[in-house]
């Protein structure tokens, strides 16, 4: 194809690029600010602690502690064995405890009343994990569990991770943020905010992206982890719980193969799933130190891919034929830029949309330039012709 | 003035070596799926250079006197194609 108007050329190139943009992101909409490279950077470049957190522990229940317990059933979990669980924990002197598992239907009558009171009359501040409620269904957690009584009543935070789930987008199943409260209960925070609260800490972070912790560099884990059997003295050690759980924010949650195991940045790679226990435990040692993940406002981000398009439209004015391996060095650029700013800044560089720009202007650049006309050389032979 | 200095040289390495010795930790197992190391063994601190676990196999140890928890982990097995569940953690 021919033009004999540069203006009508640069058309056309825009006309292909938009329809080349618009049919990638039908196909695949990016989740975020970022795209792949920033949960390999968050797998590689989050803070690495030098040791354990002192001050969270995770007491789990799993299919060992109901085996240990002659208990012959799964779901729900026995609450006469949790009430015995907050209590043990309680009583060894914990400052908070978390309950990390949904109490939304009645079970043992006797059981579940053992439960309630285990959770109100805990001298440990009491933070109950909840899912939201249908105003016709049944409203176990609300009319009984946490019900006002004679005693406290426990505080509550909502339970659920925020998959980014949308119409338009492949949700994979990946949790990176602290999920907002739903509309159905806007003043209900999440479990880490509230057990944080709790604890007496009101830090807010700046997004709601999750700032995760690698494992310690001495080799141990994140939190100190033990098995509820072995709290409540029916596994085959003794160990000193006092001394393990005093003064600690312990959250108590399940760790079965089949039910909330979670897939998060650190692990999607290796495809390994954590308990929800140990996500809400992440949130709240960032609430803790006071880490924040930042991401970029609408008006700085549209200024970065204006400076990056007009950028691009400048080397691809003067790439000559080197035009692909100037968008492979750009690509590799934002990505290193990118790594930079999420390990030095804790800020998410919005690759997405700067990369768009920049290899927009340097397609339209390179493609634009307005060729030299070079004078023919006129040969006398045919000139006599 | 032999032994003064004998005596001194005896003090100056138990100095010495009490500083620089490391301090050993004890390793209790709290969790396993290993028959070979089930909960109660207390394992060397070395124990990290010369053991080997099969796929699947995991042991939660608790060091003390430092009160910590360390996981010891063979390597993954595949999580089963189509179906819901992941690998049963007592299996090794």
């Amino acid at each position: 194809m021919t033009f004999t108007n540069v203006w009508f050329a640069r058309l056309y190139v825009l006309a292909v690029l938009a329809g080349f943009f618009a049919l990638t992101l039908l196909l695949h909409l990016p989740h975020g600010p970022q795209h792949w490279s920033a949960d390999w950077t968050t797998a590689h470049f989050s803070p690495r602690p030098e040791t354990q957190d002192k001050r969270i522990a995770l007491v789990l229940v799993s299919d060992a502690t109901l085996s240990a317990a002659n208990i012959p059933y799964l779901s729900p979990i026995d609450r006469g064995l949790l009430a015995r669980v907050v209590h043990t924990v309680d009583k060894a002197g914990a400052k908070v405890i978390g309950l990390d598992i949904i109490l939304d239907r009645y079970t043992e009558p006797d059981k579940d009343e053992k439960l309630r009171q285990a959770i109100q009359t805990a001298n440990a501040a009491v933070v109950v994990a909840t899912i939201d409620e249908t105003s016709s269904g049944l409203r176990v957690q609300s009319d009984f569990f946490l019900s006002n009584s004679d005693s406290r009543r426990p505080d509550v935070g909502h339970a659920y991770f925020d998959e980014h789930h949308s119409p338009t987008q492949v949700s994979d199943h990946v949790v990176r943020f602290i999920a907002e409260p739903s509309k159905t209960n806007p003043d209900r925070k999440s479990f880490a905010e509230t057990l944080a609260q709790a604890a007496g800490e009101q830090f807010r972070p700046a997004s709601h992206h999750i700032s995760w912790l690698l494992s310690p560099k001495n080799g141990t884990e994140n939190f100190l982890t033990l098995s509820a059997e072995d709290v409540l003295g029916l596994g085959p050690v003794s160990l000193p719980i006092d001394d393990l759980l005093r003064n600690k924010i312990v959250i108590i949650g399940g760790n079965f193969d089949d039910r909330d195991q979670h897939l998060t940045p650190l692990s999607v790679g290796v495809d390994r799933h954590f308990t929800g226990a140990f996500i809400h435990a992440q949130i709240l040692a960032q609430l803790l130190d006071h880490r924040s993940i930042r991401e970029l406002g609408l008006f700085t981000q549209g200024l970065m891919a204006l400076i990056a398009a007009l950028t691009g439209y400048w080397l691809g004015q003067r790439s000559e034929h080197y035009h692909l391996w100037l968008e492979l060095a750009t690509v590799a650029g934002f990505v290193i830029i990118g790594i930079l700013s999420f390990k030095f800044l804790h800020v998410l560089f919005p690759y997405n949309a700067i990369l768009i720009a920049c290899l927009s202007g340097v397609t339209v650049g390179h493609y634009a330039r307005t060729k030299k006309v070079v004078p023919q050389k006129t040969s006398p032979t045919l000139d006599a012709i | 003035m032999s032994s003064f200095l004998t005596c001194l040289t005896v003090f100056v390495l138990v100095l010495t070596v009490g500083f620089t010795a490391p301090s050993h930790a004890d390793m209790l197992v709290i969790e396993s799926n290993v028959p070979e190391y089930p909960a109660g063994t207390h394992l060397p601190d070395d124990v990290e250079k010369w053991l080997k676990l099969p796929a699947n196999c995991f042991i939660r140890v608790l060091i003390l006197p430092s009160n910590v928890t360390r996981i010891f982990e063979g390597p993954k097995l595949q999580r089963p194609k189509g179906g819901t569940r992941g690998i049963n953690r007592s299996e090794c």
